[in-house]
């Protein structure tokens, strides 16, 4: 029978590839091995079939994220958990516990909270499910399980289902990530390919044939005088002709102009009314003051 | 100078269009009788609220003058809201209620999701919104103004409850009015 | 130096003596040239770190993917997306192009080579410093972070670095406006009794503008948040500080929209092959931004305690006049345009539009940010709207809005421009002009996805600024539409945007590292005549001090009480005590 790797307080885990945030988290060493001790019934870690001595850590708080770590967490009888805080502003709250237990929590109840580095400890000898919760952050989320049992099996090494919501599992993820990526960058080369070739018109030239590259388009015959610069300093295009005629105060008359002008005053006094009255003074209990 | 007839034109338009905003608000205000958020809330120690007058306990309390006025003191901290975020607030229906919001730490929001209920919670200032709630029902409350890492987790709720159902409020008399 | 200036202004070119092709401007005006490249290099870097950051939030918030940074981290990215477009992409593209401008309409080169590198210098190690404070954030186990946001609200308090970048970024821009007001008054010892040319006024009222608002977020960060960061003062009157920070936060967004103006008035008539319909309206229009764009800011705090509705009255009808300038400008502009598109042989009352130059990246970049406005513009008067703003503040809604207003009229319109700029200031022809073509209409429909689902996020209660917007206690009820459509076209047109972003890179990079003085630039600078010039403007347009002063007054009225009684209770008090985010 292979012994589980157990030694919570002595081994911390490297920060696991998993999908996941930018936090480390404390990982609990497993075997593959270790998960077959159910078939024996008995738990065969090398230190004893309770866990007295054993202390496992649960992180509060981590990186500032509003989550315990582990979340769910299966011991045997007389293992005791230290809690220790990450970031600032949390509390054990216990909202559970089997009849006879008599964890408390952290001292001065939901009001009172605790700031990083703070520890609460306390040895679980209760068999049974005890429910926790962090006061502050009960409503994002911030809660954790404890299952004390004399066949507690090894705690998932993923035992933190801190992601954030609906990060779910790693592997759907990375996938969208990575066809989202790869889908941009597809898309920006065959654009590039497509139509990155393309010169601007010659100023002068109707529909120039497109050049590739970057090779300028030679100088037609019939335009001798335009300057054209080969490494030297660098010449602007002709002014067309019709840039420096004069031109008649009066002889245009924007109707274009005024016409989708008209359309646009309807459409925002329209739109302005709808807003104000239906969206906004129609809208739920009335505010007087 | 010479201005063409359409643009003489358009410049008075867009001064009707302007002329009709300004007095549409002002019939909010004055006729509507929409009243913003302003400065009579007073203003406290953000670090003890309760101490001045201006603020008191959270929670909900009833009207000295007014059977039918409520006034909820509501704090905002770094993520939730007292009363709302562990216990909903509670308010019958067919009465005016009048929220008095304070933050004791960042800036928070206090929005009643899809009303128009929409203040912020200044440390040192108390926010003060007057309501009609004439229907029961059930609403969000949601921080809207960020306040860190766990500003998305920052909500609340807010009961309307049928006038029947309404046990009353914590405690029972606040000095009149404001 | 300056070299002998040219007599080519905005007046027409005399084709008995001047050729009709000129030295392109970077050999031209090289100094100005030199300080517009540089401006632009580091604009266009912010603008696609910055993109970068805004898909990684519109993936995350939609709950689309939140693998890649935890929900802590989004407020982290949020400020870099913040402060890099909104601060140092708009403004150092605007840096580059009133350098530009300045020189080319006064005809001369910036005067002080040495102060012009101070300011850029200046402004870049700011940047820097604040960006480095920002990223610090996203790195875990150091102490720098300043997860505050662009607005940097107190008592949120972010690392001292954050701080004195920004002041002395800001001080970089004041000398920057000083470079080009030295220029304008050589210019004007040489031409007494010129009128200013109009480019050369934009740039003065635009600085002029920029030196009354800055006031505000400089007294803000030096006599509050940085000795607060430091640890010389122990707390800061929230609503003081914030009230400074709108002081500046409204005029900042005309300091983003009117280099865009500068681009529409100037510049698009000539890419649509029309001419300016009127000058003199152009000036008005400047001067009214000069006079009114300070007075309004409590319009971005309706919603405080402490200030007087009086106050909040005020500043709804300023705001509401403040509309005249804009729907002024929409006149001119497209009455500019479409005397182009009836030159090209359009047609009809609305058909004229087909005969326009859409192939031509710069103009439809412009054209479609110019329709982008006019419904950002909209949303905007809702926001004006004093007691209506209750519908919407701090929800979705307002995101919405400024990605049509600063998101696509000012950023789209600086990427058009500069297809038509850059080679002008690089002497390099434009390159991948395939991909300039089709990105302003890439950018135009991310944009119609993103921002009309947020608009209608926001009127359900959504709200902005927030990592995961979805709820245990309740569920949003939006009015037209459903939340999961919604939260697609926010990743979708997001995800268009960062490509449009993308493209756009790839258009400058592979301009910037073509080989240079090869042929010749296939743009020419030439800005026609307007059809209605300069001299029908009456000469009190011209006189600034008038306006600067009437400014100045206007701002007194709107500020004056509110801050003293701010002040009067305590400037430190009601105090808060910091708080790290």
């Amino acid at each position: 029978m292979e012994p589980r790797q157990w030694r919570a307080q002595s081994q911390r885990s490297p920060p696991s590839s998993a999908a996941g945030g930018s936090t480390t988290r404390r990982r609990f060493v497993s075997t593959a091995a270790g998960v077959t001790v159910g078939a024996t019934g008995a738990v065969a870690a090398q230190e004893g079939t309770t866990g007295d001595g054993q202390t496992v850590e649960v992180a509060v708080g981590p990186g500032g994220d509003l989550v315990f770590d582990p979340e769910t967490l299966e011991i045997p009888p007389g293992t005791t958990v230290r809690f220790v805080w990450e970031s600032d502003l949390h509390n054990v709250v216990v909202d559970g516990q089997p009849d006879d237990a008599d964890w408390s929590g952290t001292a001065g109840g939901p009001g009172e909270t605790y700031d990083t580095g703070h520890e609460h400890t306390h040895t679980f000898d209760v068999e049974g499910t005890y429910e926790y919760y962090c006061a502050p952050h009960r409503s994002s989320g911030m809660t954790g399980t404890v299952v004390v049992s004399a066949d507690a099996t090894v705690p998932p090494a993923d035992a933190g289902g801190a992601e954030g919501d609906a990060g779910g599992g790693g592997g759907a993820d990375s996938l969208l990530v990575t066809a989202v990526g790869l889908g941009l960058t597809a898309a920006v080369v065959a654009a590039v390919y497509r139509y990155g070739w393309k010169s601007p018109p010659e100023p002068n030239a109707p529909a120039s044939p497109e050049t590739a590259g970057g090779v300028p388009a030679r100088q037609r015959d019939d335009e001798p005088e335009l300057e054209v610069s080969h490494g030297g300093p660098m010449y602007e295009a002709e002014v067309p002709e019709r840039e420096l005629e004069s031109v008649d105060n009066d002889a245009f008359d924007p109707v274009g102009t005024g016409t989708l002008l008209v359309g646009y005053f309807l459409l925002v006094a329209l739109l302005w009314l709808f807003m104000y009255f239906v969206e906004f003074l129609g809208n739920g209990p009335e505010v007087i003051g | 100078m010479h201005v063409h007839k359409f643009e003489r034109a358009w410049l008075v338009a867009s001064l009707l269009l302007i002329v009709l905003f300004v007095g549409t608000v002002t019939y909010g205000a004055v006729g509507a009788g929409f009243g913003m958020v302003d400065d009579e809330g007073g203003q406290v120690d953000p670090d003890n609220p309760t101490a001045s007058d201006n603020f008191r306990e959270p929670g909900v309390y009833a009207d000295a003058d007014d059977e039918d006025h409520y006034h909820v003191y509501v704090e905002a901290w770094r993520f939730q809201f007292t009363p709302g975020s562990q216990d909903p607030i509670r308010v019958p229906a067919g009465s005016t209620v009048t929220f008095h919001v304070t933050s004791t730490d960042v800036l928070h929001g206090f929005q009643v999701v899809g009303t128009n209920i929409n203040t912020m919670a200044t440390p040192g200032q108390v926010a003060t919104v007057t309501a009609e709630f004439d229907d029961p029902g059930e609403y969000g409350i949601v921080c809207n103004e960020y306040c860190g890492g766990g500003h998305h987790g920052m909500e609340g709720t807010l009961v309307v409850v049928p006038q029947s159902e309404y046990d009353g409020p914590a405690t029972n008399t606040t000095v009149g009015g404001n | 130096m300056a070299h002998a200036h040219d007599t080519t202004t905005d007046t027409d070119v005399d084709a008995e003596t001047e050729p009709r092709t000129k030295l392109a401007f970077v050999d031209r005006y090289p100094h100005a040239a030199r300080m517009a490249r540089l401006s632009l290099g580091v604009s266009f870097t912010a603008l696609t770190i910055g993109a970068v950051f805004g898909i990684v939030q519109a993936l995350h918030r939609t709950d689309v993917f939140r693998g890649l940074i935890s929900s802590v981290d989004y407020y982290s990215v949020l400020t870099g997306h913040g402060v890099l477009l909104a601060l140092f992409f708009t403004i150092f593209f605007l840096t580059g192009l009133f350098s530009w401008g300045t020189a080319r309409s006064l005809g001369m080169d910036l005067q002080y080579p040495r102060l012009s590198l101070l300011w850029f210098t200046m402004m870049l190690g700011g940047a820097i410093m604040t960006t480095v404070a920002i990223l610090g954030g996203l790195v875990g186990g150091i102490p720098f972070e300043a997860d505050v946001l662009y607005t940097f609200y107190a008592p949120l308090e972010a690392h001292p670095l954050f701080y004195a970048g920004l002041a002395i970024w800001l001080v970089g821009t004041w000398l920057a406006g000083a470079d080009w007001i030295l220029a304008y008054r050589a210019w004007r010892d040489d031409h007494p009794d010129e009128r200013t040319p109009l480019q050369a006024f934009m740039v003065l009222t635009t600085t002029l503008m920029w030196y009354i608002a800055t006031v505000g977020v400089a007294v803000e960060v030096l006599v509050f948040l940085l000795p607060l960061s430091l640890g010389l003062i122990d707390s800061v009157d929230p609503l003081l500080t914030r009230t400074l920070f709108w002081y500046f936060g409204h005029p900042v967004v005309y300091f983003w929209l009117m280099p865009a103006y500068f681009a529409w008035y100037t510049v698009l008539p000539k890419l649509s092959g029309g001419r300016l319909f009127s000058d003199p309206l152009a000036r008005i229009v400047f001067v009214l931004f000069l006079l009114l764009s300070t007075p309004v800011g409590f319009h971005h705090q309706y919603a405080d305690p402490g200030i007087p509705e009086g106050f909040k009255f005020i500043a709804m009808s300023n705001t509401m006049f403040l509309l005249l300038p804009s729907f002024l400008t929409a006149f001119t502009v497209v009455a500019s345009i479409e005397y182009g598109a009836r030159r090209r042989g359009g047609k009809g009352l609305v058909g004229w539009m087909k005969a326009l130059p859409w192939a031509n990246p710069a103009f439809a970049g412009c054209a479609l940010a110019g329709m982008m406005f006019a419904a950002g513009g909209f949303s905007g008067i809702v926001n004006a709207g004093m007691n209506i703003n209750s519908l919407i503040h701090n929800t979705l809604w307002v995101p919405g809005h400024f990605h049509l207003t600063v998101g696509t009229a000012s950023a789209l319109t600086m990427m058009a421009i500069s297809y038509w700029l850059y080679p002008q200031i690089t002497g390099k022809r434009l390159q991948f002009y395939g991909l300039a073509q089709i990105q302003p209409y890439v950018w135009f429909i991310g944009m119609v996805l993103m921002s009309n689902a947020m608009h209608r996020a926001g009127l359900a209660g959504v709200p902005r600024r927030t990592a995961e917007p979805q709820y245990q206690g309740f569920d949003f009820a939006p009015v037209i539409g459903g939340m999961g459509e919604m939260r697609l076209q926010i990743a979708l047109g997001g995800s268009l945007l960062t490509l449009g972003a993308l493209l756009f890179a790839t258009v400058m990079v592979g301009t910037y590292v073509a080989e240079r003085g090869v042929g010749r630039l296939r743009v020419s600078s030439h800005l026609p005549d307007p059809i209605s010039g300069p001299e029908d403007a009456p000469r009190v347009l011209d006189n600034l001090k008038l306006w600067v002063a009437i400014a100045v007054v206007l701002v007194l009225i709107a500020y004056s009480f509110p801050l003293y009684s701010m002040v009067a209770d305590g400037a430190l008090n009601p105090g808060a005590s910091p708080v790290t985010p």
